[in-house]
């Protein structure tokens, strides 16, 4: 939206709202997209995802002691715009499961809208999520 | 003569009448205005559910978020404030239940496999507890026999258990406040399942 004007539209992903309990311990995972007002606090090109536990333990893997087995670089697109908390709005390699709910809680778009929606959107511009 | 003077108190009086409903109708709108002002001024965003307008808004800052349109609303019981009313609960029949995820290595699942909480699943019939013991009743417009037996069943509520309950509940002094409102379709339902969470604030508007 600019100056109320909608200007432009895009199907994206949230979060699947389901519970990932660490089989370990007793941490506990709801992927659910935040709702409310945010704002833009970080603007990334090739960004790079800092798998946190949970990417580990729903993938049935053992959670690595290494920082550098951490870093993925593929996974988050061209660009990402974080809003807080760990949430960024990024790209996907899953095309096919936009519009559905299928993430851990961070918002995909499609590569072609990202990059417009990137380069329109200032740092700390206004994000309603609802 | 004086018939035309009575007549004329009468005129005097109605017109009284009028004047007094509508500075009850203007401050009543103001009161609105004041408590929206003061939520908009926060950055959560909130509910608007405006009776006379027969629409129902989520709202942040101000600006309307979304609508959807009231086709019908009936209430009982103790009029509502004119204050900001958390959700604290909303009960449904079929409340769509959150999935334990399975840890498994691989791919994504496939779009068929899929199980997670999307409009689809939210419940098309459902209450919002407000406090001050307040229900909103929601379901859709129905159509066919289904709404010839629907209709029946409601005839039956409300020409005698809502009777019935709203003097039970003086006798008691427990007032309530039962508010059904009929959206025109299920996904008029289902959105406003899905839009309003538990904590958020709605304010609830009728001139009356």
């Amino acid at each position: 939206m600019r100056d109320g004007d909608l200007i432009q539209e895009a199907v994206v992903s949230c979060g699947s709202g389901d519970i990932l309990e660490d089989p370990n311990g007793k941490r506990t995972w709801i992927f659910e997209t935040p709702r409310g007002e945010f704002a833009v606090s970080s603007k990334l090109v090739n960004p790079t995802w800092i798998k946190p536990d949970w990417a580990f333990i729903e993938e049935g893997e053992k959670i690595p002691t290494d920082y550098n087995d951490r870093i993925d670089n593929d996974t988050l697109g061209d660009y990402a715009l974080g809003f807080g908390d760990g949430f960024f709005i990024h790209g996907t390699l899953y095309s096919r499961l936009l519009g559905r709910n299928v993430t851990h809680g961070c918002v995909r778009v499609g590569d072609k809208d990202l990059k417009s929606v990137f380069q329109n959107v200032p740092m700390s511009a206004k994000i309603y999520i609802y | 003569m004086k018939r035309i003077l009575s007549l004329m108190c009468g005129a005097a009086i109605l017109a009284g009448t009028t004047v007094g409903q509508s500075d009850i109708a203007a401050a009543g709108k103001t009161a609105f205005l004041e408590q929206e002002f003061a939520i908009a001024k926060t950055s959560a965003s909130y509910f608007v559910f405006d009776f006379d307008a027969r629409v129902i808004v989520l709202k942040a800052r101000g600006f309307a978020l979304k609508s959807w349109s009231i086709a019908t609303v009936r209430k009982w019981g103790r009029p509502t404030a004119m204050k900001a009313y958390p959700l604290e609960k909303k009960s449904a029949i079929n409340k769509p239940q959150r999935k334990n995820i399975t840890p498994k290595p691989g791919d994504p699942p496939k779009d068929a496999e899929l199980d997670v909480l999307e409009l689809d699943k939210m419940p098309i019939r459902y209450t919002l507890e407000l406090p001050d013991k307040i229900r909103i009743h929601i379901r859709p417009q129905t159509k066919g026999f289904k709404r010839f037996l629907g209709g029946i069943g409601r005839i039956f509520s409300w020409t005698l258990v809502q009777p019935l309950k709203t003097v039970f509940r003086a006798v008691k002094k427990s007032p309530y406040t039962d508010i059904d409102i009929v959206v025109p379709t299920e996904k008029e339902a289902k959105g406003v399942y899905w839009s309003f969470f538990e904590g958020q604030k709605c304010l609830l508007y009728w001139s009356e």
